[in-house]
């Protein structure tokens, strides 16, 4: 019997594998088509795709990891307040079933951090105080958890800019944070080409304008 | 077995299967199209998305048993199985709204506060901002609808019952003690910080199968899950100081906190009568200790631990005693663990200790009293299907209580004590019998060991949803409670106290907007009454009170009509008569007012990053006893006004997020009479003289800095 179901085990890992397109070369693709996305309709597109990619594979944190992040610059990127909240649902809901697959990714609870800091956006008088106070403590918690990984330290940095000086913020409260994370992104590795490696870039940007003249 | 190969045979096959095409629109149940459904095959990375006129066009490859998955958040998710030769024919997919924001939820009495709960009516940050509660939990629930706060103990009264019928909850244990202890007339406050809850329910009447032991209310304070982050926290006050820290890690989380208080500076700056030989000071420490474990489980610890002292000289007023002096030390611990149990179980275990020891002088007697509870309880929650849920469990609690008066004059001491132990389980049904209509129904059995009866206490409520954001509610259910230990102690042969409670709720919520109206109706049975006693406190107790209460509560909150600035008005009225204590016939307690009105108002000041607020409350006169007058309790006090208001300036010390935060309660330091303490005999023309019974601070003034470091 135990062998019976190995087999089965084995044939149905072996059917998997051979009837569905590999997952990495799946997830590849679907990062390479989200890169060339250029409207909100693309974008929409590919959050569903790893939306679906995530529903197909109930192991796998990425996908979901990868629709919330898009699902999230949506509602970054929209003004209207219900879509906004619809986005950020969305992200949510890929994000909490994520973290049901693993609690100990630094990157998810970035994830997290950066849809608590939508949701300020979504009513900043309202949700200001409890929300901010969350996303910093998902910064700090994935800060812990992979004290390599830039993301955390770029996206706290950035809050800071955006946080007005009288509160302790600004450009001279945000500048070392920025620079800590622009010295990770230097040296940093993602595990291979489908794990998060984005930030880079805007990082610099932001460091650049932060810089006294 | 066979068939199992067979099927992987099959889906083996699923490459060599021909290209497949479904075509289709996705919309709701009145025909709009819904835009950026996600359509696919289960278990396939492949799919589309509908477009902006809920058009799709699907290409798949067809497999033997492929299921047409469409989804859309806010939305049920469709599922269809489909045939394994396809047809070409045109799907119009109708998918029905989650039951969410627009569900039917039951409402009568109860009002919920919290994170994730979308028709916030109070949020805790805005129980700790309102001005003259002073951080006090009962301090602010005395601003919604129905509930007074009694100014001379600082203990809630809801809809006419008094205060022992309120009970407090954490995490659904039993929290014994809830109120500070204080000397006669001086105001209590909540044991907890309302910084330590993330979300609070307060029930005003009709409440759940799950809350036993509670004539009138009952709140449940909710404890956070995993912190949220990590950091140090300072505060100074002109009444204080506190430290704490919080450590957030994946999987579990503890914070810890100790504080000291000492009212001295307070005395200093307030206008009073009080003539402290001590002035009151606590010293209090808290732990909290959170954890999750394996997949779904979640064990949550809590220790409170305060301990205060003070002595007061009370020469000047109508008291018998000259010289009080108080100890008190108070432990709380529980522990609470849920965990689910596949998809549709989930079971709930807890227990808790409370321990208050009461030490009080009374010039060279002394009297202790010593209540030791522990709550324990166990409870599972099954997800039938859709429309059904239900709740089952039980509870045992256990009470001992010691009370000693020790005579210096006789030199002779009088112990008495109480051990109960109360068994109670409970199952309720939740039905949800169309999109509109929500019944529950459940029911409560209730056994005590010290006064050896059992209770079987139904409930009935159901909610009816009118329009989208409107909907009635009503609610019923008897409710029973054991006498309180200063009575028990006498005697043990008492029943429960009883009550019927008749709910009727409307209310309307819009994202930003709440109005509420809620009638009710309330019987009370085999109260507690006893004669003055000469030698005892109180003589013949037996439980043949009775009495009603009835009254209409009015709330509205907005947070949108005006810029920065959210507000709400609550307007009780409550008629009540009772026979009960020493009252010779029914009359309306000396503790209801008929008429109260607050308004809360709280302003964000943008450009000074200053959050106002302006609290105002209006409490018409309550009765009281004047033996000069022939009729029992025909006298009444003047209305009570009080305005109070705050500010919170937001700012930053080292970089570190700072509030600096300045409190006056009765900005106007108007007089507060509560009641009247007569002279027990007249004088020689046979008339008692009175002393008011008022509030001992005409106004306080609380300034802190609270500094928190990452």
């Amino acid at each position: 019997m135990k062998t019976m179901s190995l087999i089965l085990a084995l044939a149905v890992t072996g059917t998997l594998a051979w009837s569905q397109p590999n997952f990495e070369a799946a997830m590849g693709s679907a990062l390479a088509d989200f890169g060339k996305a250029q409207s909100l309709e693309d974008m929409k597109t590919s959050a569903a795709r790893f939306e679906r990619i995530a529903a197909a594979e109930p192991e796998e944190w990425l996908p979901g990891y990868y629709s919330s992040m898009i699902y999230c610059l949506l509602a970054f990127k929209t003004m209207d307040v219900k879509e906004k909240q619809n986005y950020i649902d969305l992200a949510q809901k890929q994000i909490d079933a994520a973290l049901k697959i693993t609690d100990k990714e630094s990157e998810l609870h970035t994830m997290q951090g950066m849809i608590y800091q939508a949701v300020i956006g979504l009513d900043p008088m309202n949700n200001g105080a409890l929300y901010s106070g969350k996303a910093s403590g998902c910064f700090g918690l994935a800060r812990k958890l992979d004290p390599k990984n830039p993301r955390p330290v770029y996206l706290e940095g950035l809050s800071v800019l955006n946080t007005p000086e009288q509160f302790g913020g600004g450009k001279t409260a945000a500048l070392p944070l920025l620079e800590k994370a622009a010295g990770l992104f230097k040296n940093f590795e993602p595990k291979s080409e489908i794990y998060p490696n984005w930030g880079k870039e805007d990082c610099e940007k932001q460091l650049l304008a932060c810089k006294p003249e | 077995m066979k068939k199992l190969l067979y099927l992987l045979i099959i889906s083996a096959q699923i490459n060599l299967s021909a290209q497949n095409i479904i075509k289709g629109r996705v919309e709701d149940h009145e025909g709009i199209p819904l835009t950026g459904a996600n359509v696919y095959i289960q278990g396939s990375y492949e799919g589309t998305i509908s477009d902006t006129a809920g058009f799709f066009v699907l290409d798949y490859k067809a497999g033997d048993s492929d299921i047409l998955v469409v989804s859309y958040i806010g939305f049920e998710t469709y599922k269809e199985k489909l045939a394994q030769n396809q047809d070409q024919i045109f799907r119009k997919i109708i998918l029905h709204e989650n039951a969410r924001l627009e569900e039917v939820v039951i409402t009568a009495g109860m009002f919920e506060a919290g994170e994730k709960s979308r028709a916030v009516l109070l949020n805790p940050i805005e129980i700790a901002t309102t001005a003259s509660s002073n951080g006090d939990v009962f301090g602010a629930l005395s601003f919604f609808p129905g509930v007074q706060k009694q100014g001379e103990s600082g203990e809630i009264i809801v809809r006419g019952g008094d205060a022992s019928e309120s009970k407090t909850y954490m995490d659904g244990m039993l929290v014994s003690s809830p109120y500070s202890s204080t000397m006669p007339d001086l105001p209590a406050r909540g044991r907890f910080s309302p910084f330590m809850f993330n979300g609070v329910m307060f029930s005003t009447g009709g409440y759940s199968a799950e809350y036993g032991q509670a004539l009138s209310s009952v709140l449940e304070l909710k404890t956070p899950g995993l912190f949220d982050e990590s950091l140090t926290s300072v505060g100074i006050m002109n009444v204080g100081a506190s430290l704490g820290h919080t450590e957030r890690n994946s999987r579990s989380a503890y914070s810890t906190e100790i504080n000291y208080n000492n009212l001295y500076p307070y005395f200093l700056m307030a206008k009073h009568e009080l003539d402290w030989i001590k002035v009151p000071q606590s010293l209090g420490a808290n732990f909290y200790y959170r954890v999750k474990t394996g997949k779904t489980g979640f064990l949550k610890t809590d220790i409170v631990y305060n301990n205060s002292s003070s002595k007061l000289d009370y020469s000047n007023f109508e008291s018998t005693i000259n010289k009080i002096g108080l100890k008190n030390q108070n432990l709380f611990i529980k522990s609470n663990y849920s965990q689910e149990l596949g998809d549709n179980w989930m079971i709930k275990a807890g227990i808790a200790g409370n321990v208050d020891s009461d030490k009080k002088e009374l010039d060279l007697d002394k009297l202790s009293e010593n209540l030791f509870t522990l709550h324990s309880r166990f409870g599972i929650a099954g997800f039938i299907n859709k429309s059904l849920t239900f709740k089952t469990g039980g509870e045992v609690y256990m009470l001992s209580y010691k009370f000693k008066y020790s005579d210096f004059e006789n030199n002779e001491s009088y112990p008495m004590e109480v051990q109960d132990l109360l068994y109670s389980g409970y199952l309720e049904g939740d039905i949800k019998m169309t999109k509109n209509i929500a019944l529950r129904v459940g029911g409560r059995a209730e056994h005590t060991t010290y006064t050896s009866e059992s209770k079987v206490s139904p409930r009935v409520s159901m909610a009816y949803k009118t329009r989208d954001k409107s909907q009635f509610s009503f609610a019923w259910g008897k409710y029973y409670q054991q006498a309180q230990p200063e009575y028990l102690k006498y005697t043990s042969d008492l029943t429960f106290e009883n009550a019927e409670h008749f709910i009727l709720n409307y209310q309307i919520v819009s994202e930003n907007r709440v109005f509420r109206a809620e009638t009710y109706y309330k019987t009370y049975n085999n109260l507690i009454t006893y004669d003055p006693g000469v030698y005892e406190e109180f003589e013949n107790i037996s439980n043949t009170g009775d009495g009603y209460a009835k009254g209409i509560d009015l709330f509205w909150k907005d947070s949108e009509t005006f810029k920065n600035m959210n507000y709400w008005i609550s307007y009780s009225f409550v008629d009540s008569k009772r026979k009960y204590k020493n009252y010779p016939y029914a009359v309306t307690p000396e503790f209801v007012a008929r008429h109260n009105l607050s308004l809360v108002l709280k302003y964000w000041i943008e450009t000074i990053q200053t959050q106002a607020c302006l609290t105002y409350n209006y409490t018409s006169g309550r009765p009281y006893n004047n033996p000069n007058l022939p009729d029992y309790m025909s006298d009444k006090t003047k209305s009570i006004h009080d305005l109070s208001g705050n500010l919170s300036y937001i700012t930053n010390i080292f970089g570190y997020f700072t509030v600096v935060h300045l409190s006056v309660s009765n900005i106007f330091g108007l007089d507060k009479i509560y009641s009247y303490r007569y002279s027990s005999v007249p004088d020689d023309q046979g008339i008692y003289h009175a002393s008011p019974i008022k509030s001992m601070m005409q106004r306080s003034i609380i300034l802190g800095v609270f500094i928190s470091i990452k």
